[in-house]
């Protein structure tokens, strides 16, 4: 087969790779088979998750009261006492948090996209990314420092700050990515027309970016309201439910981790419903950011 | 093995002497002694016929031009004979190609692929590899080792044939991507040669280069020939005269008209060739 | 005119108010720098230079020496990084080559990013509920003490946390190699084992490797479900299976413990020194991208 009257000699090293042909094809087929195992193998941890969260978490624990009542005392019966606290905190550190950390962290996007001052920039880059992989709970331990040391008391106030400080980076790089993908047409066209830096900002490039902005948002909305960490030195914790700015306040992952390694059975109960209660609200905000980034691009 | 994957031979008296075979008989000169032959050849994208049953044969050690306005299916044509439409899922294939007695489309995409060499409109040197590396690409793709003599003399005869070699000689190991525009695509014609592939194919080879890089590449073509068979895709009327022996006129998918460049161009028979060497589309 | 100079001077406080949100970040980064830096050096004369280089660490006679925890925790990154690479090289590979486009490969995609908005906690959890077990088993099997938790546990559910962040990017740069580059490594008989092997990764390298260091500063910081799961002893792990801690993870222990100044001080330490390889990290990250250009 090798030689078929072929014209020329050739030579005899790239002849031998012909023989080789069929071993090269089979290590192919190997290599994507291998891929195709591997990547389908992520489905087991993911699927053992969702299972095991609903069937101890979902079906055990729901009832109508588990939103409605605070926190079991240790030994308390089954099925008595819910999250409610908790669900409350970690409402009013959601919508704080965005509060402080949405507008800074898009005007701080908009200024790293579009500023002439290219090096500052650049170095306002690293500077966000360093921030934004700084562990949550050094966050939470520079607001332990700042707010709960001098004040006295661990309270809702300092927990959404800390809230914020880890929203704010993602929001910030997010914006300026998004921002950037603005086609300089469009923004040329609004300055041609007279306008302002202001309102070509406002007017023509926020509409414009507005669905990846939302999407960069619920990403770091997600993040902040799943980690646990910063709020063991902000938040703290409390069995009660509470308003006030100057309390401390119970939060879903606080609550699940601290009793989860309890060793209290029904505390144990009450960690798996809340971590159900946790995991649908995470992916419900990321399946609503997905279809928002879709309908857009 | 192997048996299985390439036809029986077809006997060379009987090949060469067919030339009453088919309509395109009546419309070319049949080069004396051709390399590759195309029966019925249609390629189609997502059943879209994009060239219909193109009979043609190519001259060996000759340059052939095919030339036609952009969009009439010239690129391809020699894509299908780099069987680049196998990386196409949408693309489908009829008819034969032969490589001297090889049928390309029984044999294997990667056999048919070291056989026959391709340059790209746009150079595309691998940037992840230094020039030296870049001549060896396709031994290092191969799978094929070689030795450390066999290496150097393989990038110096390579880059020699393909005019490098007193330019690159000292840069031997820098990266291939900080070269000129007309130096890649030498380079990229070197990386071809060094295989030793019986058929260069050059899709618009310089239409991403200046008239100096051009003029250079066309002085290599010319040179080249001698050693291999060429067959280039051009859009360049005047490089096809300057360059070519055999031209190769493609429109709306049909090949049209293919007889020696001088004929084509003073008396040619279509009036549709006539019309494009004209300026009259394309 | 009038309005004019309203506009103008509406333009230069917009433009103030985002220099002002911007210079936020390297204020909030030198706020927490400073703050931190304060309270550790201001008892660094009670704990000593042994700090950076000890690995005993008794609150109990005021001996600080983060060494252990250095240890765990680059030893539990570089365990789940060690895990992840292969799944994240094969999806980014698979996703962004092989099946690029295909309804498989977008399941795929949605299936990682369904695993990287899991909460840490729940991942906690699930690890000390699904997987200590299992480890518990395997001990008992091998002769070892059954604690199930250790340092291998954590590292194996760090390992399915940091897999989306890598695997992502490298699905990006994978798909973003130009096809006429392919194309040419195909033209030279090349089979798609080679062109990703010698065309494809070697283009996408930088990528692929920015986005392990993601992975691994994810893997640094990540607390809550290490905390869990990683058995919280202040030594070094004994065996594969050994409990230790990482720099993290004893913050979040001990923090509510600290009585004393030192003692607090020397925790804070660590935080300092978190934010420290935190820079480190970005840095080299940077570094490696703008080589690439």
């Amino acid at each position: 087969m090798k030689e078929q009257g072929l014209g020329r000699p050739r030579d005899i090293r790239s002849l031998a790779g012909y023989g080789n042909i069929a071993r090269r094809q089979f290590k192919n087929r190997l290599f994507t088979g291998l891929c195709l195992f591997l990547s389908i193998l992520v489905v087991i941890p993911l699927a053992t998750i969702l299972v095991v969260v609903i069937k101890k978490g979902g079906l055990n624990v729901l009832s109508a009261g588990f939103f409605t009542e605070i926190t079991p005392v240790p030994n308390a019966a089954f099925g008595t006492g819910g999250i409610a606290n908790s669900l409350v905190g970690t409402m009013l550190l959601c919508v704080l948090g965005s509060l402080l950390a949405v507008p800074l962290g898009i005007a701080a996007g908009l200024y790293m996209a579009f500023s002439k001052r290219k090096k500052f920039c650049d170095s306002l880059y690293f500077f966000c990314n360093t921030l934004q992989s700084v562990p949550a709970i050094v966050t939470g331990i520079f607001v332990y420092t700042v707010l709960v040391k001098p004040f006295g008391s661990f309270s809702l106030f300092s927990a959404a700050i800390a809230f914020a400080l880890v929203m704010f980076p993602i929001i910030a790089l997010a914006t300026a990515e998004i921002v950037k993908l603005c086609p300089l047409a469009i923004i040329e066209a609004s300055y041609a027309l007279g306008a302002s830096f202001y309102k070509t900002i406002v007017k023509v490039v926020l509409p414009y970016s507005a669905a990846g902005i939302v999407n960069g948002f619920i990403v770091a909305l997600a993040r902040s309201a799943g980690e646990g960490a910063f709020l063991l030195f902000t938040a703290f914790g409390n069995p009660f439910i509470s308003y006030s700015l100057w309390q401390p306040t119970s939060a879903l992952p606080l609550t699940i981790f601290q009793f989860a390694i309890s060793p209290y059975e029904n505390w144990q109960e009450i960690a798996w419903g809340a971590s159900f209660v946790l995991m649908a609200l995470v992916l419900l905000v990321n399946i609503v950011s997905k279809l928002i980034y879709r309908k857009k691009f | 093995m192997g048996q299985n994957k390439f036809p029986k031979p077809i006997k060379k008296a009987s090949l060469n002497n067919n030339l009453s075979h088919r309509s395109y008989a009546s419309k070319i000169a049949s080069p004396p002694k051709y390399i590759l032959r195309a029966e019925d050849l249609s390629v189609g994208f997502s059943g879209k016929t994009v060239l219909n049953k193109i009979n043609m044969d190519v001259a060996e050690y000759a340059v052939t031009a095919i030339m036609g306005p952009s969009g009439c299916g010239k690129s391809t044509f020699i894509r299908a004979i780099n069987r680049m439409h196998d990386l196409d899922d949408k693309a489908t294939v009829s008819g034969k190609l032969y490589l001297r007695k090889d049928d390309l489309f029984a044999a294997s995409a990667m056999e048919v692929r070291r056989r026959v060499g391709m340059v790209f409109q746009k150079p595309n040197p691998f940037p992840s590899m230094t020039v030296a590396e870049n001549v060896l690409a396709g031994y290092t793709l191969n799978g094929i080792s070689l030795k450390r003599h066999e290496k150097e003399q393989l990038v110096e005869e390579n880059l020699q044939k393909a005019a490098l070699w007193s330019e690159m000689k000292d840069r031997l190991h820098d990266r291939g991507n900080f070269l000129s525009g007309g130096q890649q695509q030498r380079l990229c014609i070197a990386r071809s040669l060094a295989i030793k592939v019986e058929i260069l194919l050059l899709d618009e080879p310089t239409s991403a280069l200046d008239p100096l890089a051009t003029l250079k590449i066309e002085n290599l073509i010319q040179k080249l020939k001698k050693e291999i068979t060429i067959l280039m895709v051009t859009h360049n009327t005047g490089q096809a005269s300057r360059i070519s022996d055999y031209t190769a006129f493609i429109y709306l998918g049909e090949l049209i008209e293919y007889n020696k460049t001088k004929k084509i161009f003073t008396v040619p028979k279509d009036k549709r060739t006539e019309r494009y060497l004209s300026g009259k589309f394309g | 005119m009038k309005s004019m100079m309203n506009r103008k001077r509406a333009d230069r406080l917009f433009r103030g108010g985002l220099f002002g949100a911007a210079f936020l970040i390297p204020a909030v980064l030198l706020g927490m720098l400073l703050s931190l830096g304060i309270i550790f050096f201001d008892e660094f004369s009670e704990i000593g230079f042994q700090y950076f280089f000890s690995s005993d660490w008794d609150p109990v006679n005021e001996r600080y020496g983060i060494i252990v925890f250095v240890v765990g925790t680059f030893l539990t990154m570089f365990l789940a990084l060690g895990f992840s690479i292969p799944f994240s090289l094969a999806i980014s590979i698979f996703t962004g080559e092989i099946m690029y486009g295909t309804k498989i490969a977008t399941l795929i995609s949605q299936l990682l990013s369904i695993i990287s908005a899991i909460p840490s906690v729940v991942m906690g959890l699930c690890g000390l509920f699904v997987l200590t077990p299992i480890m518990q088993d395997i001990q008992l099997a091998l002769g070892y003490p059954p604690y199930g938790t250790g340092f291998l546990s954590a590292s194996m559910v760090l390992a399915i946390m940091i897999l989306p962040f890598s695997a992502f990017l490298g699905r990006e740069v994978i798909s973003l190699v130009p096809k006429d580059l392919k194309e040419a490594a195909y033209g030279l008989g090349a089979t798609r084992l080679e062109v990703i092997r010698y065309v494809i990764l070697p283009y996408a390298k930088s990528g692929i490797i920015s986005g392990f260091m993601i992975s691994m500063s994810r893997a640094i910081g990540e607390t809550i479900a290490v905390t869990m799961l990683i058995g919280n002893s202040n030594y070094f792990p004994q065996n594969i299976f050994g409990t230790t801690n990482t720099m993290a993870s004893v913050m979040a222990n001990e923090f509510s413990e600290a009585g004393s100044d030192v003692y607090f001080s020397a925790i804070v330490g660590i935080g300092f020194s978190l934010i420290i390889i935190s820079a480190l990290f970005s840095l080299t990250a940077r570094k490696i991208i703008k080589n690439f250009y």
